[in-house]
């Protein structure tokens, strides 16, 4: 099942700081490990990403990058202090939405 | 992995993707990312088994629709212009002619130089500064700061030497019959200079003796010589300023803030300039003691002429004769008198609005460089708007600071126009992050 793209665009900001703060990475690696951790439920088109990362970083919630890798130039991120500040809201927030969604459509089966 | 690179569908998206984007100097690392990328899939789209162009077609493809990455990257990086900040400027550049007109109006005696013609025509040249300005990428200031600097320091050395003598200081320079401060440009271009020098945080215990010398006692001397005190009073906040955003630790500050006012003390009682018997000092202590016969004597007329002023004053071209230089050094009693309280009132309110505007600007810039050049023009021209204020009503000395953009400035009036010009220009990249190099 796909997931629709509005609910998507709010939760990639969080499941890329999550990334984020466990290691550096870089946009390709960020699409796979998405992919892979979701098994396939979020797949964006790649493209997309990127704005958002530009985004992050703009508003100084993640620091880049650049490297030379096999000839070419590869743009690593990683999070900043004010990213996991920001991240902590977002998941409490989150937690909140869940639980409320929880209760409200969990009543007709309990 | 290079030939993939220049495949036509792989330049094709690139190039539909900065079509988008209007910042161009953001293209090229825009492309070597989406690049970066577009290649990781081919290879293992190819690693699958997959015929070049199929792979090729298939990762391309996977990025998504060009017209949509393209238009999200540049609403990121759009330029932003600051149309608040632009209209409280022209706000305050068509205060300074209708203060002009005033002036002229109610002058008994002309000199031949129109006030209105020249104000209008420097302000035309200011606006034209400020869109060149735009155009222009700031962080190449980096680059020149140690020749900006430099320059700055031989314009005062060239005018302490030859400067004419006016009312006792020599930092007047003339084009025409066009007079210049020396120390006012100098302090602009010193201020601009200061934050693509060293940061105190990489000063050895060597690098600060010399720092401190070059950057701190010779300024401070040629402003001495040219008999400034307004511009290294400005100066030396600037440098502390400087010295706390790029300080390597609280201690370190602590340490450098101690020696800097240690040299500012010897400057005043050994420098070339003995202030007591520098007309600043006598201003300054007929303040402090409230002395209304001798040079407290300036205070309390424009006090008088405030006071006298009522809510809606006297009208556009009313006389003050109690006060000299109402068209530059005085020129806020003045106005207050012709447009009364209330005109009073709507300077200081739009001015509170311009200082907020810029202290905003300065809070959301992310890029250090930038910030702190914004920072030190925030406080070069809020001090330019508070200080005046407060001294037409006895609640600072008077100064030879005169407001900005209503007072009669000719280059004053360009360099407070370069002051906001690069605020712009610098907010305006305030979302283009990083590029490669």
């Amino acid at each position: 099942m796909k997931v629709n793209k509005e609910l998507l665009k709010g939760s990639t900001v969080i499941m890329i700081l999550t990334l984020l703060d466990r290691k550096e990475m870089y946009g390709y690696e960020m699409i796979k490990e998405i992919e892979r951790q979701s098994e396939g439920v979020f797949s964006l088109k790649e493209g997309t990403l990127y704005p958002i990362l530009h985004m992050l970083e703009a508003e100084s919630w993640v620091e880049a990058s650049w490297s030379e890798h096999e000839g070419r130039k590869r743009k690593y991120y990683v999070i900043t202090d004010k990213g996991r500040g920001h991240l902590k809201d977002k998941k409490q927030e989150w937690t909140l939405f869940r639980g409320a969604l929880e209760r409200v459509i969990g009543e007709g089966h309990a | 992995m290079k030939e993939l690179q220049s495949h036509p569908l792989v330049q094709q998206f690139l190039t539909d993707v900065c079509r988008y984007v209007k910042a161009v100097d953001q293209h090229r690392s825009i492309k070597a990312e989406l690049v970066d990328h577009i290649n990781d899939r081919i290879t293992e789209y190819k690693g699958k088994g997959m015929e070049e162009d199929e792979a090729v077609a298939l990762a391309v493809a996977d990025m998504g629709a060009a017209d949509a990455v393209g238009s999200e990257l540049h609403r990121i990086h759009r330029p932003i212009m600051d149309w608040s900040l632009v209209g409280l400027l022209l706000l305050f550049l068509a205060m300074g002619v209708v203060a002009m007109l005033s002036v002229q109006a109610g002058a008994a005696i002309n000199n031949g130089v129109s006030l209105v013609e020249r104000t209008i025509l420097f302000s035309a040249m200011g606006l034209g500064i400020i869109v060149v300005l735009w155009f222009f990428d700031y962080r190449k200031i980096k680059l020149y700061s140690h020749w900006i600097f430099g320059s700055a320091l031989m314009l005062m050395l060239f005018s302490a030497m030859s400067g004419n003598q006016i009312n006792g200081t020599k930092r007047y320079l003339f084009i025409g019959s066009i007079g210049f401060d020396t120390t006012m440009i100098g302090l602009l271009l010193l201020l601009i200079a200061l934050p693509g020098m060293s940061a105190a945080k990489e000063w050895s215990a060597r690098q600060t003796v010399i720092q401190l010398a070059y950057r701190l006692v010779i300024p401070l001397v040629l402003f001495m010589i040219c008999v400034s005190t307004v511009a290294a009073v400005l100066y030396i906040i600037g440098f502390f300023i400087h010295l706390w955003m790029t300080r390597r630790s609280v201690r370190q500050f602590g340490l450098l803030a101690g020696g800097t006012a240690a040299i500012v003390l010897f400057l005043i009682l050994f420098g070339p300039s003995y202030p007591f018997n520098n007309y600043q000092f006598v201003r300054l202590t007929a303040f402090l003691l409230d002395d209304p016969e001798g040079s407290g004597y300036m205070t309390a007329q424009s006090m008088e002429a405030i006071n006298a002023a009522g809510w809606w004053g006297h009208g556009i071209g009313a006389t003050l004769d109690r006060l000299p230089y109402v068209h530059s050094d005085h020129v806020i009693p003045y106005v207050v008198y012709c447009f009364g309280w209330a005109g009073g009132i709507a300077i200081a309110v739009i001015a509170v609005f311009f200082i907020v505007k810029v202290g905003q600007l300065v809070h959301r810039q992310r890029n250090h460089y930038g910030k702190l050049i914004m920072l030190l023009l925030f406080m070069l021209l809020s001090i330019q708007f508070i200080f005046p204020m407060l001294a037409a009503y006895g609640l600072a000395p008077i100064t030879s600071i005169a407001i900005p953009f209503i007072s009669y400035g000719n280059i004053q009036l360009l360099l407070n126009c370069v002051a906001v010009g690069l605020i712009l220009t610098i907010n305006k990249r305030r979302n283009m992050i990083t590029s490669m190099d």
